[in-house]
Order: structure tokens, then sequence, then C-alpha cells
């Protein structure tokens, strides 16, 4: 599904002193599968999420989704790709504070109100959360449920690569595995890139990245 | 209601809402001042349509122009179009009254030799008045004016009333209109040196071009439209209160941009999730342009309701129990809030909406 060349990052490309997030790689992702990218702080392995994702260019090379480098389309069609194709999942879940469970879900959906709100609750229910937690807002959810929200909101779409950057990262070690749990079901269909400095998380991936000062150190396939 | 939609956010976020919606409902009271300035010149209205239908015209002084009017007169009543009225050439003067501004104003009046004479000029001004009690000495007025003046019909109009008026008048006749004019009834044969001139057809430009041409260079003098020279006179007070509405406005921009930014910026990881999943730049920008207009709307209406409000009540409790009134709606009222509206709006949608429409959720 993916295949990525040469791809680097600079930060600071005006000063002296450039900041190479991404050292210029290749690496080839497969269609389907739980794909874990890990590493230390400010080893790159968000930027090449967001590379990935089309949130961010990259300042050399090419990142071919599908046959087609998504690097060089425009803007229209990057956002498309995201609405249509990818999901995502953030460290901090990010829900809207004043909507609920439910709506925080559906704003992200594409299709007609009857089938958003049809997939919403069967995707909430699917991730364990109960029906009376439907209407509460994220403040009245705990950190596991609301990453369980943030997870139905990145599926909502039925998303062929989702993206979860550190999904496990505020939450308790239980709820950890429940969402890894989550997302490697999820990943037998589809393409699930998780983003983590945890590696005890990574146990059931399909294939590990490992990175280092913006480099690939070590590519595990299993 | 949908997640996305404006009433969605308004709704869930009312304290908020509620301090944007106040802060756009400023700039929709300004039209209040406006009325304001326009109730000085909406007094004035009757005035115009009366002068339109019988304007003056009169001798100026010495001999030979005495002959010149004399001989105006005669044209005048020859052309089969016109009505002349003669009346007294002594001054006869208005009476001064309080506007809503707070502050004096004066008056035009009009003088006939006779109660036949006022009913002639009072049926081309299309004013309705029962004559019955006016005589010779008598004083014709509005109810407005005899109400801002604490008047009553039977009273004694004379110096101690308005320094101005010499002599002893009685006010015989009440007119159920909103004049500010004083009709006196009183006959002066040797100095009848003035005369309304009126027509069933003519009124205005038309009927005061008639007479120029009849007057040609003849030494006779026509009052200048009472419109053209009350309107010159109030138009900087329009022109003051737009530039204090500009003024005003700035600073409520100003203001509102700031509450608006730091609302915006606490919600700057919504947009920014938003655009991750794909929302375009456009769909930010509509969603903050929605937010924006739908307050405003509510403002406005607010605005408006609260506005008709406090007229009636001001109307129905202070002014028109003194014989004055405050219009509803005025044109320089609507310009002053349009003008203010769309400084303060229109800023904050453009400034709000491209901020938004840039968070970006890989910096956060």
């Amino acid at each position: 599904m993916y295949k990525i060349r040469n791809i680097s990052m600079i930060y600071d490309m005006d000063t002296d002193e450039k900041l190479y997030a991404l050292g210029g790689f290749d690496l080839d992702l497969p269609d389907t599968g739980l794909v874990g990218i890990i590493g230390p702080s400010g080893s790159g392995k968000s930027t090449l999420m967001y590379c990935l994702s089309t949130l961010k260019k990259p300042t050399e090379g090419i990142v071919e989704y599908n046959g087609k480098d998504i690097t060089s389309i425009s803007s229209s069609e990057q956002e498309k790709l995201r609405r249509k194709e990818f999901g995502f999942v953030f460290q901090k879940h990010y829900l809207v504070p004043y909507l609920s469970a439910c709506e925080n879900v559906m704003v992200a959906g594409t299709g007609s109100d009857d089938d958003v709100g049809k997939k919403t609750e069967k995707y909430l229910k699917d991730l364990g959360l109960k029906e009376r937690e439907f209407r509460k807002k994220p403040a009245k959810l705990s950190g596991g449920q609301c990453q369980r929200v943030a997870i139905a909101r990145a599926m909502i779409n039925d998303p062929r690569v989702l993206f979860a950057d550190e999904p496990t990262a505020s939450l308790d070690h239980e709820n950890a595995f429940n969402v890894m749990r989550i997302l490697k079901e999820y990943s037998k269909e589809r393409l699930v890139v998780v983003v983590t400095h945890d590696r005890s998380i990574l146990g059931d991936v399909d294939m590990m990245v490992e990175l280092w000062d913006g480099n690939l150190s070590n590519v595990t396939t299993r | 209601m949908r997640p996305r939609s404006a009433f969605k956010y308004i709704k869930e976020n009312k304290g908020r809402s509620i301090l944007i919606i106040f802060m756009f409902f400023l700039t929709v009271v300004q039209a209040v001042a406006g009325n304001f300035i326009e109730s000085m010149t909406w007094y004035w209205e009757r005035a115009f349509l009366y002068d339109d239908r019988a304007p003056m015209v009169g001798a100026v002084s010495s001999d030979e122009e005495f002959r010149d009017f004399e001989a105006v007169m005669k044209d005048l009543t020859e052309d089969s179009d016109l009505i002349v009225l003669r009346r007294s050439s002594l001054g006869y003067p208005g009476l001064d009254w309080k506007c809503t501004m707070g502050y004096e104003m004066g008056s035009v009046s009009y003088v006939v030799d006779n109660r036949d004479d006022l009913q002639k000029l009072f049926d081309r001004m299309g004013v309705e008045c029962d004559l019955t009690n006016v005589g010779q000495r008598s004083v014709v007025m509005s109810k407005a004016l005899a109400a801002n003046r604490g008047l009553k019909l039977g009273d004694t109009l004379d110096s101690s009333v308005d320094s101005n008026i010499t002599g002893k008048y009685t006010f015989d006749a009440m007119i159920d209109d909103d004049s500010f004019i004083l009709f006196y009834v009183e006959s002066n044969p040797d100095n009848s040196l003035r005369a309304y001139v009126m027509s069933d057809d003519l009124e205005g430009d038309a009927l005061r071009s008639r007479i120029e041409d009849i007057i040609g260079d003849r030494n006779v003098m026509m009052s200048q439209s009472l419109r053209k020279a009350v309107t010159e006179q109030f138009a900087p007070f329009n022109l003051i209160f737009l530039a204090s509405a500009f003024l005003v406005s700035i600073m409520l921009s100003v203001t509102v941009n700031s509450v608006l930014t730091g609302h915006y910026l606490k919600r700057i990881y919504e947009f920014g999730v938003y655009r991750a999943i794909g929302w375009t730049r456009r769909n930010v920008i509509g969603k903050v342009f929605c937010e924006i207009i739908v307050m405003d709307i509510i403002a406005i209406l607010l605005g408006v309701a609260v506005m008709l409000l406090a007229t009636f009540m001001l109307d129905q409790l202070v002014y028109m129990p003194s014989g004055q009134y405050l219009p509803y709606v005025s044109k320089i009222g609507i310009a002053g809030a349009v003008l203010s509206n769309i400084l303060v709006v229109v800023p904050s949608m453009i400034l709000q909406g491209r901020r938004m429409a840039k968070a970006d959720v890989t910096e956060f």
C-alpha cells in the first residue's frame, strides 16, 4: 500500500544547524495489518506518521500510496484522502468538549445523517461503551472511554488506513491493552499504523519499524 | 441538532455566546442614537409639507417695491391655478419647544386675516380642525405643540408664555397632528403686504417655480423652501452621527475581536482535528462564519426587539405626554447600525475564519 522512498524531513531549513527529523530512508508498508512505529522522543516517528497521512509534506522523497505520490497532490486531494481513506487517533484524544461521545464521532462522518448515526452507535457499542455513555460529554468520561470515542471517530468513515499517535499514552495498562486489542482486530482488513515509544504494547504487531535519530534502525515483519 | 451546526455550538456554550451576542447587540442599538438624530427633522415634516403647499410672498420695504408687490398680487390672482391669501406683514413668532434631544427648537408661524382664510389655508394644507371658536386674535396649534408647552384650549398666549409674543392671543382650536406650527388669526388691513399662494394642483417645487415665473425680476420676495433650509442645517448632525458610529464601531470591533480571538484560540484543537480528518479550509471557515453570523442574527433580532420596546416605552412614558416623539426607525439609524455591524462582524469572521483554517494538529 505504501512505498516510501528516500524520505527526509528537515526542520529549520533556513538556519545553519538543520534539524533532520527524517534522514532519508526507504520503507514499504503492507495493505493490511498492524504496524508499530517505535522509537524514543525525537526519533521522527510522529513526523513519519504525519508524512504518511499528508498532514506534513516531507522535505524530500516520495510517499506512494496505492501507486500515487501523495506528497505532490493538491491540498484538496489530500483533504479528500484524509476524509475518505484515513482515520486518526491522537495522543490526547482531542474530543470536542461541548459535544457528546456520540456527536464527537458523528462530526467526522461523511455519509447521510442516518447512516452516520447508525454506524456511530455500532462502533461505540463494539468498542465497549454503554448506551448511557453515548450522551455524556468528554469531561464525564474516563480517559479510556474518551480514547475509545476517539477510535470510533477515526473509524466512522471506514478508512483504509488508521493512524494512531501514542494512542495509549494517557491510559492505564489495562485500558492500553484494550485499545491495542481493538486496533489489532481492526487491522485484519485494513492497515493500522501505531506510533509509540512503549514497546510493551506492540506485542501483537505484524510489522515493527524502529526509528533512531530520524533513521530506520530496524524493521521486523512477523 | 447536527453536531457541526452553529446552533449546537451556541446552545452548548451559552455563556461565551451570550457575551459575543451582547457585543453584536451593541452595534444594533446604535440605531436608537440615529433615531434621536432623525427625530429632529421628523418634527419638521409637517412644517415642510405645509410650506410646500403654501409658500409665502411678500413686499420688501420701499414704495417702489410695494407697487411691485401689488402688481404681482394682481398677476397671481389672475392665474386660475393659484389661490392667494393676503395677510398681515407684522412679525408673528413661533413658539420654542423642547425636542427629544433635550434642547429648544424654534418653529414657524402662519398668520391669516380671519377664520375663512384659515379654513382655506387648512383645506390646501390638508389640516382638519374645528374652527368654530376661532375669531380675531385666536391662535391654533397642534396637540403635540400644546402638550410640549403645557398649554390647553382657552389659555392666553402673551409675553409671559413666550417673550417674542407681543399682544394677547387665545388658544381657541387644536389640530390633531404632530406639527410644531402656530397659526395666528389677526387682520391688519393697513399692513397687508404678504400673502400665501396655494393651489389645488400644484405644490412644492412646481408651485414655487410657477410663482417665480410670475414674479419675474420684480422686487418681491418668496420664502425659501423650508425643507431645503432645515435639511441643510441638520446635515452636519447626520455626518457627526455616522462619524461617531464609525469610531465607536472601530473600538467595538477591536474589543470583539480580542474576545473572539481568546474564544477561538481555546478551540484551536477542535479545528486542528477537523482539518486533520479532512475538513477543507472552506469547511472550517464556513463553520466559523456560520457561528458568527448566527450569533449576529440573534443579536440583530434581540437588538431590534429591545430597540422597539425601549422606543415604545420612552414614547409612551416620557415623550408623548410632553408632545415629543422618538421614531421607531430612521434611515440614519439604520445606516449607523448597518455600518457598525459590518465593521464589527465582517473583520471578526475573516480574522477568526482564517486563523482557524490554519489550525494544525501536528503543532499541538
